[in-house]
């Protein structure tokens, strides 16, 4: 099981369009990614769940991945991040 | 399928023996007969292509919305939507969906933009709390 956390720096937050890549890379993966933000925990695979948070710029994530290609899903899950989603 | 003018599309059904249908582990039916006048249709117009296919694990599908995908037929332009199709979906129910999203559409609403407008509406919110 592997945890990290992080930030969102995107200047509009997770919305739906940076959302739906999110999900987009965390199907692609077999391990189960499971995300949470205050008390709130969802499941990273399903957009609903992934939008219901409203992660504002600024707030942190953190992401709970368990499986046998967790190591390779953190590190692409936190470059999407990090490239602010084609965004700003 | 026929070009009436330069802007729609009709598909026709096949004029020489009736609505008949086959359903394959049934055999034939007479549309007809068994649903009535009101359930027919000689000519209709296409506003819409739905493409069932099957589904993979990997591939990519529409997840909200905000986008249309377009494609071409007779050199009309309409748009195109992907149903991935597993056992247990009802494909009937899903297309009638499709069709009444593309009511709505027309009519201006789009449920993936709308849903995102509230969603920014909430962030944005978040964000000034903050400062």
């Amino acid at each position: 099981m592997l945890e990290r956390k992080i930030k969102v720096i995107n200047k509009l937050g997770l919305h739906a369009r940076p959302s739906s890549l999110l999900v987009k890379l965390a199907i692609k993966f077999r391990s189960e990614v499971k995300i949470k933000k205050d008390e709130m925990e969802v499941n990273g695979k399903s957009i609903m769940g992934v939008m219901m948070l409203a992660a504002e710029c600024g707030s942190d994530l953190t992401f709970i991945l368990d499986g046998v290609d967790e190591i390779e899903a953190m590190e692409q899950i936190e470059n999407l991040f990090l490239s602010k989603f084609d965004e700003d | 399928m026929v070009k009436s003018d330069e802007t729609k599309l009709f598909g026709t059904s096949p004029k020489n023996n009736g609505y008949f249908m086959e359903v394959r582990g049934v055999g034939i039916i007479d549309i007809e007969r068994m649903f009535g006048i009101q359930s027919i249709r000689r000519e209709k117009m296409i506003d819409i292509q739905v493409e069932l296919m099957q589904w993979h694990e990997n591939m990519d599908y529409e997840r909200i919305g905000l986008s249309e995908k377009m494609t071409e037929m007779l050199g009309i332009k309409l748009p195109i939507v992907n149903i991935p199709v597993s056992p247990g979906k009802t494909v009937s129910v899903i297309i009638e969906v499709i069709a009444s999203n593309h009511v709505l559409k027309l009519n201006g609403y789009n449920a993936g933009q709308a849903f995102n407008a509230k969603l920014l509406a909430e962030i944005n919110n978040k964000t000034r709390q903050n400062t």
